[in-house]
């Protein structure tokens, strides 16, 4: 009690306050830029923290980490374009509230289960620390294959109305993931020679592509946020803060997963969120009734992920405190803080730096208060935006999307991959192939394929006895049969999908394409090949039952066509072409004019101010606060 | 007229705002890691000593043990010199160690400075009851790396060829946080390839046992331990074991494209040395915990055309010894 009135006392000084506040701030701003995070607002703060005491430095630092995944729903809700890859699995029911006018609701939800997901995170590891070393050693890679394993089965539950297409969409989304350099041999896997490849498709672009781009044209062709054109319901923050209260359970347990797998290094926030996301989803029964399904606007789908990645940033503080090995690239850089300020992590802390200790754990606390409460009390103003008209919004919206997925390499190719994973996401979308579940066997796979060689080569197959690993493969296995029993059971009364060509010629692309991938892994080394090609072979498998399933297609389903999204995707594609022509300023600038001129609106000096406001703000982050290389435009050669 | 020639006005000038010059230091891993702790320090205090005073920034383009920005430095067509890449030292000794892979060419870049010069060590936790180097060679244990390039694998796979020693490598950790984590819980019983600088992170030294120096000649500023090199017989796997612990001599090097002109070269040379001997550089090195241990473009691209220069037989010697 001494040292937490000792800590309390010392944040109390002004200048540490301060630091706290613009912290948060700066964290804030970071989580509603899409494509960049908190790595990125720790590089720009750890030089200013040089001249600091640790307590200011830490005020400054932890509180800018702990409130990016507060912030990054904004977008995720509104625009259904993810402010970190954190929010992504937010984008699935938020962005489906946004359109039903609940968008202050599904605002409220988030923001409250973030900060309450944050505060239990906190305590979590306040909790912890006197046991920090061995809670921190407690899960090894059979444990963790296993858990991986119970998370993909959760794609069974994200399939949506055609389980089928749920399990090729989550196959799709694990080998895009085995695109790049494998973990075991080191040997090339489809990198086409292209050393960008080597380490896999960027995590950005990919949810870039795969919900911003989609979205946005669905945003685009309803003429604004909110498919209704009633006005928002009143009193919609309100009731999202008593929903998230209302499912405290859900959001302590979502908190849970996000602390304990947090402190888990390897596992990572975009793992964190889709498992907590499938979770709730698996509970579904319990407390969900009256809510529409997941996928189409379910609160819980907001509160569970919200939750569990604000809780992280306290679970993964937990092995760098303990023994001073950085959990993630953002915890390395908080070593090198310790490093700089003389601080030795470990259990020591609790005797040589308690007050310290205690002041970081009420930083992580304190900024998840601070950051919800600064973005509900910007809510009103905020859920307003669902009424904006979307020709004024989506280009605007583009921009930052462009931009984000282009930070992530600087490279052509990056938009190259934005504009064919927007496709690839429309026609998903349009054709009912799970995104969601594409989602989670992309950042799930790899996790598969290194915990299992990791496993084997430690300890053989003798892993396979132990409890947690029997337990979770039990839990899956018993997910996967329920489900496969349910499907059965289920099968006669559903509505029979109609097939349509597009849904045909969809599947056998894929068909094609994975054939082409699966024969090109023969050259490969048996142990770069073998997990690729189990899935290509599963792949393969599920396209053949799809197509058998889908039969012989009928003209009654070719009413859905492809002219409007491939209309659209020509519009990012503009905007790459642009960006890489003109620079990443003046392309922007050019892509804003020209949709203003295009769709008839804002009027010329408006669509001037945009355009140079949107580049100031883009010169703002990218040039000024942290300065990028920009590859020299097209047209401004060497 | 006016919003059309305002708009020509605004797209020129941003256009032209983008290329503003900025020295980027291009580091082949992630951010946190000691690759990008030095080249962070580095570009807090470059600008200084460069003609312009440029604005010097770090990027993190992780990939494949940093051979990923070696190669794109390799075919950078630039001749400004204003990209440098901040690259693992062995990939110094490719030619030798991988002669097929061309992706990085040490003859045809050029070497700008080294920032360190640090031993490697081999560590043992405690609770394993190995107390020695020797002992470790008989011990069964399992030792981990990341992938095969890394000298995380290449150590550890050359000491088990000379010595005969029966340990395993357990390869596909993501970082060395990894290989830690899991030494502390009991799966593995070994690392070789940590730094001075690492090992005197945390509490890691009351916790490990250190069992022996990688280098080429013992280290005046790490733990003090046995001398691996000491310990080898036989004079061919003593001089392929050297050749292949020399990338410990050239660690944290920085490089430029093959472009560059000569005078360009020494430029960069010439502000790196007036860096290192700044004494405002040195303070903030030391509070930021780096151990610096300089040498100069030249002397790297000397030692690396010595390295180049070794008996093809005890090339090949090595090169076996790290498959």
């Amino acid at each position: 009690m001494e040292v937490l009135i000792a800590a309390l006392i010392e944040m109390a000084e002004p200048l540490r306050l301060a630091m706290l506040v613009l912290g948060v701030l700066l964290g804030l701003i970071v989580g509603v830029i899409p494509g960049i995070g908190g790595i990125f607002g720790l590089t720009i703060l750890i030089p200013i923290t040089y001249g600091l005491d640790p307590i200011s430095a830490f005020a400054l630092l932890l509180g800018m980490a702990s409130v990016t995944t507060t912030s990054d729903t904004i977008p995720a809700v509104l625009i259904g374009v993810p402010g970190t890859v954190g929010a992504a699995a937010t984008v699935v029911d938020g962005h489906e509230m946004a359109k039903n006018g609940e968008a202050a609701r599904a605002l409220g939800a988030a923001y409250t289960a973030s900060m309450i997901g944050g505060v239990f995170g906190a305590v979590m590891l306040a909790l912890s620390i006197p046991l920090m070393r061995p809670l921190v050693l407690m899960l090894n890679y059979g444990d963790l294959f296993a858990i991986t394993v119970f998370g993909l089965t959760l794609v069974a539950l994200l399939s949506g109305s055609n389980w089928i297409k749920g399990l090729l969409a989550a196959h799709l989304g694990a080998l895009v993931a085995y695109i790049g350099l494998d973990p075991y041999e080191g040997v090339e896997r489809w990198t086409f020679g292209q050393v960008y490849l080597w380490d896999g498709v960027p995590v950005a672009v990919v949810f870039l592509g795969l919900f911003a781009i989609p979205e946005l044209a669905g945003v685009l062709a309803r003429g604004q946020i909110q498919t209704t054109m009633l006005a928002p319901e009143p009193g919609g923050l309100l009731r999202g803060i008593s929903d998230a209260l209302r499912h405290w359970r859900l959001v302590l347990r979502s908190g849970s997963i996000g602390a304990f797998l947090g402190a888990v290094p390897g596992v990572g926030v975009v793992v964190i969120e889709w498992v907590a996301y499938g979770d709730a989803a698996r509970a579904k029964t319990d407390a969900a009734k009256g809510e529409p399904a997941y996928g189409k606007g379910n609160i819980r789908g907001v509160i569970a992920p919200e939750s569990a990645n604000n809780a992280k940033e306290g679970g993964s503080l937990l092995p760098t405190l303990a023994f001073g090995i950085p959990g993630s690239a953002s915890m390395a850089i908080l070593l090198g803080a310790f490093a700089v300020h003389g601080v030795v992590p470990g259990p020591k802390m609790l005797e040589d730096n308690a007050t310290l200790l205690v002041t970081m754990i009420l930083t992580v606390a304190l900024a998840n208060v601070l950051g919800a409460v600064i973005c509900l009390g910007l809510t009103p103003w905020l859920a307003r935006l669902a009424r904006v008209p979307a020709t004024s919004l989506v280009p605007l919206a583009l921009v930052f999307v462009g931009i984000g997925a282009f930070y992530a390499g600087k490279d052509w190719r990056d938009l190259l991959l934005l504009v064919v994973f927007g496709l690839l996401g429309l026609v998903m979308r349009r054709l009912g192939w799970s995104r969601p579940a594409f989602a989670l066997g992309f950042v799930l796979a790899p996790n598969l394929e290194r915990f299992f060689f990791l496993s084997w080569q430690i300890a053989g197959w003798s892993w396979l006895t132990q409890p947690v690993v029997v337990i979770f493969l039990a839990i899956a296995a018993t997910t996967v049969l329920r489900r496969l029993v349910g499907w059965r059971r289920g099968r006669g009364g559903k509505a029979v999908e109609v097939p349509t060509r597009l849904d045909l010629g969809f599947t056998l692309v894929v068909l094609a394409t994975v054939l082409v991938a699966g024969v090109s892994l023969m050259a490969l080394p048996q142990a770069a090949a073998i997990f690729p090609a189990i899935v290509a072979g599963s792949t393969v498998l599920f396209t053949l039952v799809l197509l058998w399933q889908t039969g012989r297609p009928t003209a009654a389903g070719d009413r859905q066509c492809l002219a409007p999204d491939i209309g659209f995707i020509l519009i990012p594609a503009g905007l790459g072409l642009a960006i890489l022509a003109l620079g990443h300023l003046a392309g922007p600038v050019m892509f804003l004019l020209v949709a203003a001129w295009r769709f008839g609106r804002p009027g010329p000096v408006l669509a001037l101010v945009q355009a140079g406001a949107a580049a100031a703000a883009v010169y703002a982050v990218f040039d000024l606060l942290a300065p990028q290389r920009w590859p020299d435009p097209w047209l401004w050669p060497g | 007229m006016k919003p059309l020639s305002l708009s020509l006005a605004l797209v020129l000038s941003m256009g032209l705002a983008a290329k503003a010059d900025t020295l980027s230091i291009q580091v082949g891993y992630a951010p946190g890691g000691s690759f990008d702790l030095v080249s962070r320090l580095v570009a807090d205090h470059l600008g200084a000593f460069l003609t312009g005073n440029p604005e010097v920034i770090v990027e993190n383009v992780p990939g494949a043990g940093s051979l990923k920005v070696a190669k794109m430095i390799m075919a950078d067509p630039s001749t400004e010199g204003m990209v440098l890449g901040s690259v693992n030292s062995a990939l110094a000794l490719l030619p030798v160690l991988d002669p097929e892979n061309t992706d990085f060419d040490p003859t045809k870049a050029h070497y700008i400075a080294t920032m360190s010069t640090e031993s490697s060590y081999c560590i043992t936790p405690l609770a394993t009851g190995i107390k020695t180097f020797d002992e470790f060679l008989q011990s069964g244990a399992k030792v981990g790396a990341t992938g095969k390039a890394s000298s995380t694998y290449t150590y550890p796979a050359a000491i088990k060829a000379a010595f005969g020693a029966n340990i395993e490598i357990v390869t596909g950790f993501e970082g060395s946080a990894e290989i830690d984590l899991s030494m502390e819980r009991g799966d593995l019983q070994g690392r070789c390839g940590i730094s001075a600088a690492n090992l005197v992170e945390a509490d890691m030294l009351t916790r490990y046992v250190v069992l022996g120096e990688i280098g080429t000649a013992p280290s005046a500023i790490g733990p003090k331990t046995e001398f691996i090199l000491d310990k080898v017989r036989d004079p061919a796997s003593k001089a392929a074991l050297k050749l292949i612990f020399a990338a410990a001599d050239i660690h944290h090097p920085i490089i430029v494209a093959p472009a560059t002109p000569p005078e360009r070269v020494a430029e960069l040379r010439a502000a790196f040395d007036a860096m290192v001997a700044d004494q405002g550089f040195q303070d903030d090195a030391n509070a930021r915990g780096y151990l610096i241990g300089y040498r100069t473009g030249t002397d790297v691209e000397a030692v690396i055309a010595g390295l180049l220069a070794t008996d093809p037989a005890i090339k090949e010697l090595a090169r076996q010894m790290v498959q």
